[in-house]
Order: structure tokens, then sequence, then C-alpha cells
């Protein structure tokens, strides 16, 4: 566990500096699109979380394995913690670029609406004294909203939005310059570090206090 | 229990407690009056929609406070959870039951609304297919989410937080759906996925709620 961390702290720095140094400057954006390295992977991260979650939830509702219950008590906080800086960073991007600090369309209201199921989540986590049971009702909340996932990820194709269309995840291959993928990638690694390093922590600690 | 046993059952408790039943229609009642009073005669016509449609969200969030409550409270949830009849057939004529008792009622004081907001009848009639189409959904939601926090101190808190980023699409696409009647355009798309919505949500939905209030009974 040590190595995650020190995975993310050297991912992350190979990121940044790549991200920040070496890519090139964007066509139409100019020096401000960086705030692009530090906002996709986040965004990324709030989905990927989510997606790990609802696989755990599937687990404890029909196992109810202990360790998948943990995981499930430790994520969501993590999760929204990645939610609400990809909404932030997105909302700084998007002064210099779009004129606006918000603005409600389907991907930005579909990612508030991610953020406002973590935040139940994490309500329904506090309001259950009993975290076994804790888990489950968590699990099944997992479930039922991971329909916003599909909706996120493919808002930008079914609705007209201001947020762009997706450049990396499409059939055809990226159509991003291979320079800021590299960058992208790299950071995108390093924050599922932080995520796996945190988790794992927490996960440990839930284990030592049923263990106690 | 057979289910229309059960049915018949809630019916006849929800008109026992018909003063308690009537309290979210004057609740809506009274917040949509608010609306007209406050905005400005011009900007009405096009909030009229919206702001009905969220005055019966929050008016159904409320109703749902005493959907499972009263089972909780007296153990009568235990003589569900242990019958012989499914659980889900249970849950679904009770829903049955109370949207019948809380929402139907909303319909009956759509016309009330309609002179109100100065609403054409055309709009209004829009306006009472979209809730006609939304309103299943936003119950199985809710009570999904009720059956969660069931038997919770802050139970009503934590159903409204869990029910309305649930809740957010279906209002998007109700509203959607009187906008573009409005502009004269077909409102078939937006009424389908509602349509749709409503299809998977009562089918799928009592099952849900079953197990739900299964685990949070524990």
């Amino acid at each position: 566990m040590p190595w995650c961390g020190w995975a993310f702290a050297l991912f992350g720095i190979a990121g940044l500096y790549w991200g920040l140094a070496l890519a090139p400057t964007d066509a139409v954006q100019g020096e401000a699109y960086r705030i692009m390295f530090v906002h996709v992977p986040a965004a990324w991260m709030s989905l990927m979380v989510y997606s790990v979650m609802t696989c755990c939830a599937i687990v404890v509702i029909i196992w109810r394995t202990k360790v998948a219950e943990y995981w499930l008590l430790a994520s969501p906080a993590h999760g929204a913690s990645f939610t609400f800086l990809a909404l932030v960073t997105g909302s700084l991007w998007g002064k210099p670029m779009w004129g606006t600090w918000w603005a409600w369309d389907a991907r930005l209201t579909s990612e508030l609406i991610l953020l406002f199921i973590y935040l139940a989540i994490l309500a329904m986590k506090g309001a259950i004294p009993d975290q076994r049971k804790a888990a489950r009702v968590m699990a099944m909340l997992t479930i039922v909203g991971s329909v916003n996932l599909p909706i996120i990820k493919f808002s930008v194709d079914w609705w007209t939005t201001l947020h762009q269309p997706a450049s990396i995840f499409r059939s055809g291959g990226p159509s991003i310059a291979p320079m800021m993928l590299t960058a992208l990638l790299l950071m995108a690694l390093s924050y599922t570090f932080y995520y796996f390093w945190l988790t794992l922590q927490n996960v440990r600690k839930l284990i030592d206090r049923r263990a106690a | 229990m057979t289910v229309q046993r059960y049915f018949l059952f809630c019916l006849k408790l929800l008109f026992r407690q018909r003063r308690e039943v009537a309290l979210p229609l004057f609740f809506f009642l009274i917040i949509a009056s608010l609306f007209p009073l406050v905005f400005p005669a011009k900007l009405l016509a096009t909030l009229a929609a919206p702001a009905l449609w969220i005055t019966t969200l929050l008016a159904i969030l409320l109703s749902l406070n005493n959907l499972f409550r009263e089972d909780v409270e007296d153990e009568f949830v235990l003589q569900l959870l242990t019958s012989p009849t499914p659980l889900s057939l249970l849950v679904a004529v009770k829903l049955l039951a109370h949207w019948l008792a809380y929402i139907l009622p909303l319909f009956i004081a759509l016309p009330l609304m309609g002179l109100w907001y100065n609403l054409p009848t055309e709009s209004l009639s829009v306006l009472a297919l979209s809730l006609l189409l939304g309103t299943p959904t936003l119950l199985i939601l809710g009570a999904l989410a009720a059956a969660l926090s069931a038997g919770l101190k802050q139970g009503g808190t934590l159903l409204m937080l869990i029910t309305l980023p649930l809740a957010m699409p279906i209002l998007l696409f109700a509203l959607s759906m009187v906008d573009m009647s409005a502009s004269g355009l077909s409102y078939a798309a937006a009424g389908d996925f509602l349509f749709a919505m409503a299809v998977v949500s009562v089918s799928i939905g009592p099952y849900v709620i079953a197990s739900a209030l299964r685990i949070s009974m524990e």
C-alpha cells in the first residue's frame, strides 16, 4: 500500500510536468486549456469510482462479502471529492473559455446529479448505525443510481451541449494530440493510484475495527 | 392476506385518515398559489408548468413520508414480510392505493391551477399528460427511497435527499415535453421517454422496493 502512495506521487509529478511543460499549446484555446489535465482525469475518476462501487454493490447484495461491503463503505467519499473537483475545475475552465461559470447543459447537469447521488449515499451511510446493514442499503442506492452513468457518458452525443464531445473514448480512436493524451493518461493513472491508496487504507481500518 | 384484500385494506385505511391524506393536497394548493402571487405577470405563462411540476414533486415527497411509517411503527410490516403473498405484489397495490389517494386529487385540482396561472386549456392538457406519465416514476423512486430510509430517524430528510437527484431527469423530460408543445413542436419524443420510464419503473419497481424493504427491516 505505501507503494500506491509512491506511485500516485510519481505519476502525479510526471503527469503534471508533461501536461504543464511538454504538451503543445492548443490551437484554439492557447495555454489555459492545461487545466484539462486536472479536470478530465477527475471526471474520469468520478465515473470510475462509481462503476467500482456498482460492482461492489452487486457483490454485496448477492453474496454479502464483507470486503465488498468495506470497499463500498470507503469509496463514496473519494468519489464525491473527484466529482466535486471535476465540477469546480470544469467551472474554472469554463469561465475563460465559454464566458460563464456554469451552464445547465446535459453533461454538467448529469455530473451534478452524480454528485447529489454520492452525497445521498454518504447521508445513508451516516444515518444507519449498523455498518453491515448500511452497506446493503448503500448498495441498493448505488445500483439504482447507476443508470446515471451512461447518461453522463453519452450526454454529449445525445444532446447538443456546450461541453465538447468525446475526443478519447470514442469509436475511431482518440482525436487528441499524442503528447496531450500521454499527459492525460499519466494524470489518470496518478488519480487512480490516489483512490486505491486511500481506499485501501480505509478498508484496512475497517477490517481492523471489525477484528478488534 | 390476498392482494385484493390488501388493496381494499390500504384504501380503507387511507379513507379513514382522509384528513392526513388531504394535507399534501393543501400543501400543493398553498405553494401553487404562491407562484402566481409573486411572479411578474409577463413571466407567469412560461413559468407555470415548471412551478406546478416542482410543487407536485414536493407534494409527492411529503406524502411519501407516510408510506411506510405507520407500518413500521406498529410492526405491521412484519406481517407483510412474512405473508405467503409475494411482497412485491403487496407493495405494488399499496403504491397504487397511494397514487389514487394522494396524486389523483392533484389532477382534480388542475383546472383550478389553469385558472390561477391563466393557462389555456391546451397547455393545461399537455401539463396534465406530462404529470400522468411522470408521477408513476416519481412515486416508484420515492417509494424506493422511503423503503431504504424506513424506520430511521431523519427518515423524511433522507427520503428527499435520495429521491431528488433521481427525480431530476423526469422533471427535465416532463418540462421539455411541455416546452415543445408550447413552441408548437411535437412532444412525442419526450412523452415516449416518460412513458417508457413509467413502464419500466412500474414493472421492476415493486420488486426492487420489496427487496429494499427487506434489507432495511432486518
